[in-house]
């Protein structure tokens, strides 16, 4: 100093020796520098300043002292960031505390709409969340697309921030991002827990008439569990039914009388796990049967042989609703059976017969399960061993608005600075 | 619409032409002793039945057409679980076999249709007949 160096010299990108020391957290020098005329205002290119710098890396002495030396304390930087948004960010619950205490403004937004609250319920600073809504800050003053402080803090599942919001009466039926309320924010990221805290505060399931519903979503991320804690937090689906797949099976279906191909298609209720299929079974070889005319008088005709009905069938998960979960399914089903006989133009037994069956699924690759069952056929008009076994392989395709599960990132709020 | 069934039927007939082709690299060294040139008027239809030392000859019918309402065109006895019938082409045929257990009568009846059909191997036509079974066997 004595050899008149300059104070004020910088860098390119305009940082000054105040600031670096700000920054650094060097109080003695910071003293020296701006006993010796350092200008506390100046600000680099990107618009930071010694105590932006300072509270940047929670230097509360070098804060507290350029305040007490003029410094602005709401100074933002380009991005619009304050003092106040980093300790909000990184939990810098004294240097809140001092913010708040010299009266920031709780409410300056950084260039995406986060206040100081948004961003510490982003990142789950509980401290700083209380000391902020303490010093008056608004729960639902809400970012550039309509996120507030509660949906952040649901969708990164900071569900004790997101509990205080709402003693405090966060709105519970904001909307953010593409129309994503709490409901949907907490489905999208899996946080169950919070579901009965918002049932509780009467947190809508749908907001909008163009947002999904949040079954729908569970759904489609296959995510049953959810849909689980959905119906035990107190939330009924609206839609109730959800026809979400349509099923193809070819199977063998095959008993001591014969030999069939079996062919079904039908469509898939996700939501009550049900399939309504019709189903076609055709003998692969013709069999001999024989058929008494009368007393002493049989004839042996070689039949073939098909059966063509409609059937209803329930899966239950052996281990629970997941994408991989091994079912267990039982069915029933309304067959007619018409055959027809070589050589002859008599006609072979035909009539209705009921089917009712149990057996499990297994998956064996994505969409794809691998299926045993047994039948039994009640009231069979032909002379058939009503048991059948049956072993084959069940496809499912989705229909087109469940195709693909729901784009997280179209609904997740991201703070860009932050990482 | 009818662009796309038009494409359809295109496809069958191709499907059905290919059928009666059969492609060869070479004609000049493929073995033609199996290829009968001439068209077949009359083939063989098989008959078997259950024949035993108890009752080693069973009694037959064969009908033109189904055995309800077909034309009786041969009947008698025959043993060796086994017999052919030399029968005009494209005509459905069925047979009766009487099988006697006591007082109880089983009657075996199938039927089947002798079937004439070609392939076409380089500039040859080849006829092929189906060569059917009727199968009197008792279950």
């Amino acid at each position: 100093m004595l050899h008149k160096a300059n104070i004020e010299a910088e860098t390119e990108k305009g940082v000054t020796a105040l600031l670096y020391a700000s920054q650094r957290g060097f109080t003695d020098i910071v003293k020296i520098l701006i006993f010796n005329g350092a200008d506390v205002h100046h600000a680099a290119k990107d618009g930071t300043t010694p105590l932006l710098a300072a509270a940047m890396f929670n230097h509360l002495d070098i804060v507290t002292y350029l305040y007490e030396k003029g410094a602005k304390p709401e100074a933002a930087n380009q991005w619009g960031i304050t003092a106040l948004h980093y300790a909000a960010a990184y939990g810098y619950d004294s240097l809140a505390a001092f913010l708040l205490r010299i009266g920031f403004n709780t409410e300056l937004k950084d260039n995406e709409g986060n206040t100081a609250l948004m961003i510490a319920s982003y990142t789950g600073n509980d401290s700083i969340v209380v000391r902020l809504l303490s010093a008056g800050a608004m729960p639902d003053n809400p970012d550039t697309l309509g996120f507030t402080a509660l949906l952040s803090a649901i969708q990164n599942k900071y569900n004790s921030v997101a509990s205080f919001l709402l003693e405090k009466n966060a709105n519970v039926n904001a909307v953010g991002k593409n129309g994503a309320n709490s409901v949907l924010l907490a489905v999208l990221n899996n946080n169950v827990e919070i579901l009965p805290i918002l049932h509780h505060h009467q947190a809508g399931l749908i907001p909008a008439e163009q947002s999904e519903n949040p079954y729908l979503t569970a759904l489609r991320q296959g995510n049953y569990q959810m849909i689980k804690a959905l119906n035990k937090a107190g939330y009924r689906n609206p839609d109730n039914w959800m026809f979400t797949d349509y099923i193809f099976s070819m199977s063998l279906i095959f008993n001591q009388d014969h030999l069939m191909l079996g062919l079904h298609g039908g469509i898939k209720e996700a939501f009550h796990h049900l399939e309504v299929y019709a189903g076609f079974e055709q003998r692969l070889f013709r069999q001999r049967i024989i058929m008494e005319e009368s007393p002493g008088l049989s004839y042996q005709y070689w039949e073939s042989r098909s059966f063509a009905g409609l059937g209803l069938l329930k899966d239950i998960a052996l281990n629970g609703w997941h994408e991989q979960a091994t079912l267990v399914s039982i069915r029933s089903g309304l067959y007619y059976t018409f055959g027809n006989l070589r050589g002859t133009y008599k006609k072979a037994k035909d009539g209705f017969t009921l089917q009712a069956g149990a057996g499990f699924r297994l998956p064996v690759a994505a969409s794809t399960t691998f299926d045993c069952f047994a039948d039994y056929f009640f009231f069979c008009p032909a002379d058939l061993f009503p048991l059948h076994f049956t072993f084959g392989f069940t496809s499912f395709y989705p229909l087109k608005k469940f195709k693909g599960k729901a784009d997280i990132e179209n609904y997740n709020k991201t703070i860009r600075w932050l990482y | 619409m009818a662009l796309l069934r038009y494409i359809l039927l295109v496809l069958i007939i191709s499907a059905f032409s290919a059928c009666h082709t059969i492609s060869v690299d070479d004609c000049s060294t493929y073995d033609f002793s199996d290829c009968q040139t001439r068209k077949p008027d009359s083939a063989l239809v098989s008959v078997t039945f259950s024949s035993s030392k108890i009752t080693p000859e069973i009694y037959i019918e064969l009908f033109r057409g189904k055995t309800d309402h077909g034309e009786k065109i041969d009947s008698g006895y025959f043993s060796e679980g086994f017999t052919e019938f030399l029968l005009p082409v494209d005509q459905e045929y069925s047979a009766k076999a009487y099988y006697f257990k006591g007082k109880d009568t089983i009657i075996a009846i199938d039927g089947c249709y002798l079937n004439r059909d070609y392939v076409k191997v380089c500039d040859s036509v080849c006829w092929e007949v189906n060569n059917p079974v009727l199968k009197l066997k008792l279950k």
